[in-house]
């Protein structure tokens, strides 16, 4: 059986058991799966920018927080259904995204970071200040789900199954050929350049799929939280999501899902055993950090398949030149 | 290899069809047996200090009354929600749906109990809700939320009225930029200048504040007779301090707020606190028994005088348990829990009178206090007037009140 078929099967099989969940746990830890979920969907559509663009985002809670806020609105406001507010939610998210793009995609590195940064921040800001349009700190009503999906194991379903959609077209997009020079951008700009293509418009194209993919998940998010409120959109959020990515291991195309469980989980387990869980998660963190510095998916990998001396760690990104041969 | 795939598919929707059983059902009509009640507080943040006293209350009156109610003993599960919205619904869903919660007290930041009131409305388990409420819930008038100490604006209002009468027409309010402090500032605001009293500017600094010298050079360019102080725990330290700094005591009127001159910024301010003046709801040097014992246990129990979060803590608590008494021992349904809270009335209690108006709000007397000097030389506030029958309305009728916004920043009443 070769690589690919066993990792197929595993995916199927990892799946199959996450929707068996609600038939194991009771109500409490299934709303914590959802959570998990709608943070997994978030933490691969990031990994969109750090793992295959090579550009860190820390203002991904913004995007997430404005899809959230869109859809509570529009369900307020509108009187629109599930669906369509969704629909909405993720028409409002990508022109923020495009905004935010135009402002990023010139920069890399730490001047990237910077203005994510500052972008999200504006989100949490306008969240915060703009009362008569968010509800200020008392936030914005929410929780409303699809109809006749509203139960708590149903809503869960919805979302596993968008997780599972979202990650196989953002499986296809990676493999295309806009999703390689996304790819080879990072590997190599100025190489990019000689070629014909602009970097800043491949970045662009990556932060808006991004982006999309952020405001999937906050559409989720707005069905299982009674209230979408300015925390969602605090800079707290974006670091969390950026930890995700980093724990479960950027260089694994599931590896951020992964994160996200494991971060998510983690937290809901450690807060109830201690007031003082947001040191041990840091201790946790320092842990990965310094024993799993591929993230927790790529150190398991390297384990599973000690034949890897011919090739260096990053043997999985393809060589760039095979963009040369389009 | 598709006919495979399709009979799996089919044994999904199979399985989905059957749905997961419960995996906890608390039976709500028990009547013997631990009673197990979730505590949510501020226990970190900005808002810690307040959150210790509100704890602390509510652990004097079990200490007070064996541990139990209705002979029941009480489990109480203490969750702390750092002050923040998602933290607050997080671990009140971990409470109801994890921990088996017979009922939910708490919490104490406004941002968080309105996420709060509006989760359990989606749960069978009723939210005791023990500080004083967004406004928000006297418009919802959730039926499974029992506001026991009123709503942030109704406490003010009084000193709108008094400001005015007392020569105080020009006033500047200074108030905490967050739902709380905006709903304080409301209650104030609407009264005064219902009265015919002038806004001359309204300050807000954030909740957390560090730093009070801009905010008091700003109010120093701004006639005024008088300034409101709507600043909550911590921050209102930090500014009286930064007015005495800069020399302004005695050359303006400082008129306290609710929570703005209350113990617990009192305990911070030391000596200098002596002869502010505020409006409460809640005054630990009332000259009563109920208050005058409550005040003496807690500080022989926590080597301080009480807050209005401590009291509020142990009203909470012992509002539950008359309610459970009068339930027959259990809690029961959630809506019918809190038709049961509504019908009870204190003739005294460690606030004052108190009693439930005909939508299910309580109406309190409330105080104009003075700072002057307690036990062991430590500042507390004594009452100088009493102002009784305040309700959440402002003096208005309901149907009035509810034609109006919730109070916000952007509205700070009269006619919007």
């Amino acid at each position: 059986m070769s690589d690919r078929n066993r990792n197929v099967i595993g995916v199927v099989v990892l799946v199959v058991a996450a929707a068996l969940l609600p038939y194991i746990v009771g109500e409490y830890w299934v709303g914590i799966g959802t959570e998990a979920a709608i943070f997994a969907i978030v933490a691969i559509g990031l990994n969109v920018l750090i793992g295959l663009g090579g550009l860190v985002s820390v203002g991904h809670a913004g995007l997430f927080a404005a899809s959230a806020y869109a859809t509570s609105l529009a369900q307020q406001r509108l009187d629109l259904d599930f669906v369509t507010s969704g629909l909405v939610a993720i028409t409002v998210t990508l022109l923020i995204t495009a905004v935010f793009a135009v402002a990023a995609v010139r920069t890399t590195g730490m001047y990237f970071l910077m203005i994510t940064l500052a972008a999200g921040m504006l989100v949490w800001g306008l969240a915060h200040r703009w009362s008569s349009l968010t509800g200020g700190e008392n936030g914005s009503v929410s929780g409303v789900r699809p109809g006749g999906l509203t139960r708590y194991y149903q809503y869960y379903w919805v979302v596993l199954a968008v997780l599972v959609v979202v990650a196989l077209l953002l499986w296809a997009f990676q493999r295309s050929p806009a999703g390689m020079r996304v790819r080879a951008t990072r590997d190599s700009a100025a190489r990019m350049t000689s070629l014909g293509y602009s970097p800043a418009g491949q970045r662009f194209v990556a932060f808006l799929v991004s982006g999309a993919v952020t405001g999937v998940a906050g559409v989720l998010y707005a069905g299982y939280y009674p209230v979408v409120s300015p925390s969602t959109a605090h800079l707290s959020m974006s670091i969390l999501f950026m930890l995700m990515v980093i724990a479960g291991g950027s260089a694994v195309f599931l590896g951020p899902a992964v994160g996200a469980v494991v971060l998510t989980v983690l937290r809901a387990a450690v807060s109830a055993e201690t007031a003082r869980w947001a040191t041990v998660m840091g201790v946790i963190l320092v842990a990965v950090v310094l024993f799993a510095p591929e993230g927790i998916t790529g150190t398991v990998r390297d384990r599973l398949r000690p034949r890897r001396d011919p090739d260096p760690p990053v043997a999985v990104r393809e060589p760039v030149t095979a963009q040369g041969q389009r | 290899m598709r006919a495979r795939a399709l009979a799996a598919a089919g044994l999904l929707v199979a399985l989905a069809a059957c749905a997961p059983t419960a995996a906890r059902d608390v039976d709500v009509n028990r009547t013997t047996g631990p009673l197990t009640i979730g505590f949510v507080d501020s226990l970190s943040g900005p808002l810690a200090g307040a959150g210790q006293d509100m704890l602390q209350g509510a652990q004097l009156w079990l200490a007070e009354h064996g541990g139990a109610m209705s002979g029941r003993p009480v489990e109480l599960l203490v969750e702390d929600d750092h002050g923040s919205t998602e933290t607050g619904v997080q671990v009140t869903k971990r409470l109801v749906e994890a921990r088996g919660a017979d009922l939910v007290v708490g919490p104490l930041a406004g941002n968080v109990g309105v996420a709060l009131g509006r989760y359990v409305t989606t749960t069978e388990v009723p939210l005791v809700y023990p500080i004083p409420t967004s406004d928000v819930f006297v418009h919802e008038n959730y039926p499974t939320v029992f506001p026991v100490t009123g709503t942030a604006p109704q406490f003010n209002a009084p000193l709108g009225d008094w400001a005015v009468a007392n020569g105080h027409k020009r006033v500047l309010t200074i108030c905490s930029d967050y739902a709380f402090g905006q709903q304080v500032c409301g209650g104030f605001a609407d009264r005064f200048r219902a009265s015919g009293g002038e806004l001359t500017a309204q300050l807000w600094p954030p909740l957390g504040s560090s730093d009070f010298a801009p905010f008091i050079s700003q109010l120093q360019r701004t006639p005024a007779d008088a300034v409101f102080v709507g600043l909550i725990g911590a921050d209102s330290v930090k500014f009286l301090k930064a007015w005495k700094d800069f020399g302004m005591t005695g050359k303006l009127t400082l008129l306290g707020s609710d929570p703005g001159f209350d113990q617990a910024v009192l305990r911070g301010v030391g000596a200098d606190a002596v002869g502010l003046v505020s409006i409460g709801h809640f005054a630990e040097g009332r000259d009563n028994p109920l208050t005058r014992r409550f005040s003496d246990a807690f500080q022989a129990k926590y080597k301080k005088l009480p807050s209005y979060y401590a009291a509020s803590g142990y009203l909470s608590l012992d509002w539950t348990a008359r309610a459970i008494e009068a339930n027959g021992g259990k809690v029961g349904a959630a809506a019918d829990f809190v038709k049961v809270m509504r019908t009870i009335s204190y003739p005294d209690s460690v606030f004052g009178p108190i009693r439930v108006d005909e939508r299910g709000q309580p109406v309190y007397t409330t105080y104009l206090r003075e700072v002057g000097r307690g036990p062991g030389n430590l500042p507390w506030n004594t009452v100088t007037a009493s102002f009784p029958d305040v309700g959440a309305t402002g003096g208005l009728s309901y149907e009035e009140y509810l034609a109006r916004p919730v109070f916000s920043r952007d509205y700070q009443g009269g006619r919007p």
